[in-house]
């Protein structure tokens, strides 16, 4: 068979076949509107999403660089903060008992069951004060081996610095010692630590 | 070309890879549908051809057609002439691969030159035609065949 008459049978052949009309008007009655569908990116809950989400990483960043203020903090800050102000002891003395005889905290003696925890503190005086609305008692010493002053704070145990734990709080760079002892909270600063 | 001239095309294009008259009307439709929504019209014929393919491609991916066996191939008297009748044509279209009804249909009833099927079809123009030769020899020994079995 020749060329030319293989495609004109082929031709013949896919002319023949054709859509019905009903078909094609099937078609064309359904034919759908264009739809106007709004890229993913640009809808507008992606754009609050998008916004929500990025301040969201900003604050759990923030979150991350800031130190958590509560009120163990506060009181390892204000431990700092009174030492900072060097106040002058009402009662010179460097016996312990003897300051406690003459401040007479209501309640709790400043008197450690062991003196390891400060055995290498020498007591200059010591002054009544008050934290969180407690009172306490802060003692001046002096490190025996720098010769720097350091402050030794003594509070009765109470709910209101329950959150206390026996650890160090950390004051910008500089740790304050705190531990329980009894029915007392002891609250060591030396900046020579 | 209007709107029914261009689903005749799509139809009869369609037809020419499923070579089921059904397959192809679904196939139009869809594409036809598809490109209303994309575009809002059916802008030109290769579109419409590219979007059936695309089709067709997807719904064999996903049933997993499995192609035709090319037919065997025979010898044939060039000179001879076949008065072959369609469902004979028809019968033999059938047993072609449908990338060479493919090719076929694009070359001789749609007038694309191998180049032009090659960038529709993806496929390199040397294999567009070898494709569109071995089809035709393919229909002609077929037809041979029918028209010797008719004597």
């Amino acid at each position: 068979m020749s060329e030319n008459n293989l495609d004109k049978l082929i031709k013949e052949y896919y002319n023949s076949q054709s859509l019905s009309e009903s078909s094609i008007q099937r078609i064309l009655e359904n034919t759908p509107e264009k739809d106007n569908v709004v890229p993913f990116y640009r809808a507008t809950w992606f754009s609050y999403a998008a916004a929500a989400c990025i301040a969201f990483a900003v604050v759990m960043v923030g979150l991350n660089f800031m130190q958590p203020v509560g009120d163990s903090q506060q009181i390892a800050g204000r431990v700092v903060e009174i030492y900072d102000r060097h106040l002058n002891p009402d009662v010179f003395s460097s016996d312990l008992d003897s300051i406690e005889q003459v401040l007479q905290p209501a309640g709790f003696s400043i008197m450690p069951s062991s003196m390891e925890t400060i055995r290498n503190y020498s007591v200059v005086g010591g002054r009544n004060c008050g934290i969180k609305g407690v009172k306490a008692v802060h003692v001046v010493l002096t490190n025996t081996q720098t010769g720097m002053e350091s402050c030794l704070y003594i509070m009765p145990d109470n709910e209101a610095l329950s959150s206390l734990k026996n650890k160090s709080y950390m004051v910008g760079n500089q740790p304050v010692k705190v531990w329980r002892d009894g029915n007392r909270i002891f609250a060591l600063y030396d900046p020579s630590n | 070309m209007d709107d029914n001239e261009m689903l005749q095309a799509g139809f009869r294009y369609a037809y020419s890879i499923a070579h089921d008259y059904h397959d192809a009307e679904d196939l139009v439709q869809q594409a036809w549908f598809k490109l209303h929504r994309k575009y809002g019209k059916v802008e030109t014929k290769a579109l419409l051809f590219k979007t059936i393919r695309n089709l067709l491609m997807d719904r064999i991916r996903r049933d997993k057609i499995v192609a035709f066996e090319p037919m065997e191939e025979r010898e044939f008297d060039s000179n001879q002439e076949v008065r072959a009748s369609m469902d004979d044509v028809e019968a033999i279209l059938g047993k072609l691969r449908k990338e060479e009804r493919e090719a076929l249909y694009l070359s001789v009833v749609q007038g694309y030159t191998a180049q032009e099927i090659s960038e529709q079809t993806g496929t390199p123009r040397g294999t567009i035609l070898s494709l569109i030769h071995r089809a035709k020899k393919k229909l002609s020994n077929g037809l041979l065949k029918e028209f010797d079995t008719a004597k």
